[in-house]
């Protein structure tokens, strides 16, 4: 797909009329509202998100009537009824005809698609909201926190300018050259609040996650971990739990090391130490998704941790991984 | 678009672009602020405004991250069904207690992307029906009697197929073992499982 190779030139604030430099409040606007920031990581969140959720679909396709189907034991009456209390909307209860139930489906993935690749992203990404919500209300209670944070950040995609690198919209608009006018105005300040909500979100996730645990004694004790590795739901490789969960000293550094991690994620993002933390978290999160079978919830948490990553590292990616791919001589600079 | 906004002079643009700019910027914050209150512990802020909070919140921002916080459950829990039926002298037949847990842990084992009607159905079903009920069996609000209704069906479905008899009612019982103390071996362990019985409950063709 077309990268942009231009470099960005970031406008230094215009001084106005008066000619005194841009004070606090200036800059702050001006950051707000000159550019759209992480064009090309919102692009990597978008296919990935793009790319998750149908997988859960295609995953799941021979139990869907078990979980999201009129005849589900979470039947669609009882999920109108909990609508009635709590105003979770789902496009799948709006009827209880089994054919209507299949072609949802099918759009689901469909829509899923054309988000992944980019089409007129703006709609594809409010319809890709409608469908993420529509099967998490359905089964809400089936659902994991890896659902729960794909519903919120797709709802968040929305506003972001996410379809304008890596997309087809990039291809047939092409990316270079600033856009003016005041809609490009509202664009860039919509995606510059929705990428803001989007990293607070994340540090109140671990900084949650970290402050609950500190509450709980056996975290505490270092023996936390071993309550998990007993749970048979949790336990797909049970030789392998029974082996980590007979090394004491490493469970308890493990316990610490996960508190210690999330605590610290919110303050690690304005320092160079966020290249220490991030990669410790994906790496937890690579763990529990190969030892607790949960791949898709460390999918979701780990796809959504790399809206910290700076888009000169996705362009550093895309060059790189394309060098790979053809096999190109390493530059010689 | 250019032509539209071509009309504004300046200083009306810039108005405009400011009340935008302030209003997503104002909307953004107070976003993340209520998120926060949701997600922290109940404290006084959260409680006075507790209104506010929930009527923008839910329920497509609701949220928590618990995840094995404070603590890990420290229990196993198995679930078991007993069906019952009429006979045809006028008499009551039941089943065995029926295991309808085994097949999620067989489905989990050496499998790296288990289904969530083994991984969540069960024991998030059970799990819910718990926190809405206590210790009581008796729906009190809707909430309760949702899923009280959800863990029934559930129960039907495992059940039809490992019952020897078509049933009209059914019950469940559920054991919940602790797990042992890291280091305690069973001959050391004093902790003991806990048996609940919950009672018969119709099972309705229209599934009420």
């Amino acid at each position: 797909m077309a990268v942009d190779q231009t470099p960005l030139v970031v406008p230094a604030p215009a001084p106005d009329e008066t000619g005194r430099p841009p004070g606090r409040f200036e800059r702050l606007y001006g950051r707000l509202t000159e550019r759209p920031f992480s064009l090309y990581a919102t692009a990597f969140l978008r296919i990935g998100y793009g790319l998750l959720f149908p997988i859960i679909l295609l995953r799941e396709f021979p139990n869907r009537h078990m979980i999201w189907g009129p005849e589900a034991a979470w039947s669609a009456d009882l999920a109108r009824r909990m609508f009635d209390q709590n105003g979770w909307f789902s496009v799948l209860t709006l009827s209880d005809d089994p054919f209507y139930f299949e072609l949802c489906y099918l759009a689901a993935i469909l829509v899923s698609v054309l988000f992944m690749l980019g089409w007129h992203t703006r709609v594809t990404s409010v319809l890709f909201a409608v469908a993420v919500v529509s099967f998490y209300s359905r089964a809400v209670l089936m659902s994991d926190g890896g659902d729960n944070l794909m519903v919120l950040m797709v709802m968040y995609m929305m506003f972001t300018a996410c379809g304008r690198r890596w997309s087809l919209d990039a291809r047939r608009k092409g990316t270079a050259g600033p856009r003016p006018g005041f809609r490009e105005f509202v664009v860039t300040v919509l995606h510059n609040c929705a990428l803001f909500v989007m990293m607070a979100q994340m540090c109140i996730l671990y900084g949650a996650a970290g402050l609950y645990k500190v509450q709980g004694e056996t975290w505490g004790a270092g023996t936390a971990l071993h309550y998990v590795f007993k749970q048979d739901l949790f336990r797909p490789w049970p030789a392998l739990s029974d082996f980590l969960d007979g090394h004491h000293v490493m469970i308890a550094l493990a316990c610490y090391m996960t508190v210690l991690v999330q605590v610290a994620f919110p303050f690690s993002l304005f320092s160079k130490l966020k290249y220490v933390v991030l990669p410790i978290l994906i790496g937890m999160h690579l763990g529990i998704a190969f030892l607790m079978a949960l791949p898709m919830f460390s999918a979701v948490m780990v796809l959504s941790d790399l809206v910290f990553l700076p888009d000169r590292f996705y362009r550093w990616a895309a060059r790189t991984g394309r060098r790979l791919l053809r096999r190109d001589p390493a530059p010689s600079v | 678009m250019r032509q539209r906004y071509g009309e504004l002079d300046d200083k009306r643009l810039r108005v405009a672009k400011g009340a935008v700019a302030g209003l997503c910027a104002a909307v953004a914050l107070a976003h993340v602020l209520l998120v926060f209150l949701h997600v922290a512990p109940s404290n006084p802020v959260s409680q006075r405004y507790e209104k506010q909070i929930n009527a923008w919140i839910n329920p497509y921002f609701e949220q928590n991250w618990l995840l094995f916080a404070p603590n890990p459950e420290p229990n196993r829990t198995y679930v078991y069904a007993r069906t019952g039926w009429d006979t045809p002298d006028g008499g009551h037949d039941t089943s065995d207690w029926l295991d309808i847990t085994a097949g999620d842990d067989d489905a989990i084992t050496h499998n790296p992307y288990p289904s969530r009607t083994n991984q969540s159905m069960l024991r998030r079903a059970w799990s819910a029906y718990e926190w809405a009920h206590g210790d009581s069996d008796v729906s009190e609000n809707e909430w309760a009697q949702l899923r009280a209704e959800y863990l029934r069906n559930i129960a039907v479905q495992r059940a039809t197929p490992l019952s020897p008899h078509p049933f009209q009612v059914i019950r469940l019982k559920v054991v919940t073992e602790p797990i042992t103390v890291p280091g305690d071996t069973p001959e050391t362990d004093s902790t003991e499982p806990v048996t609940r019985i919950l009672p018969w409950w119709n099972v309705t063709s229209d599934g009420s």
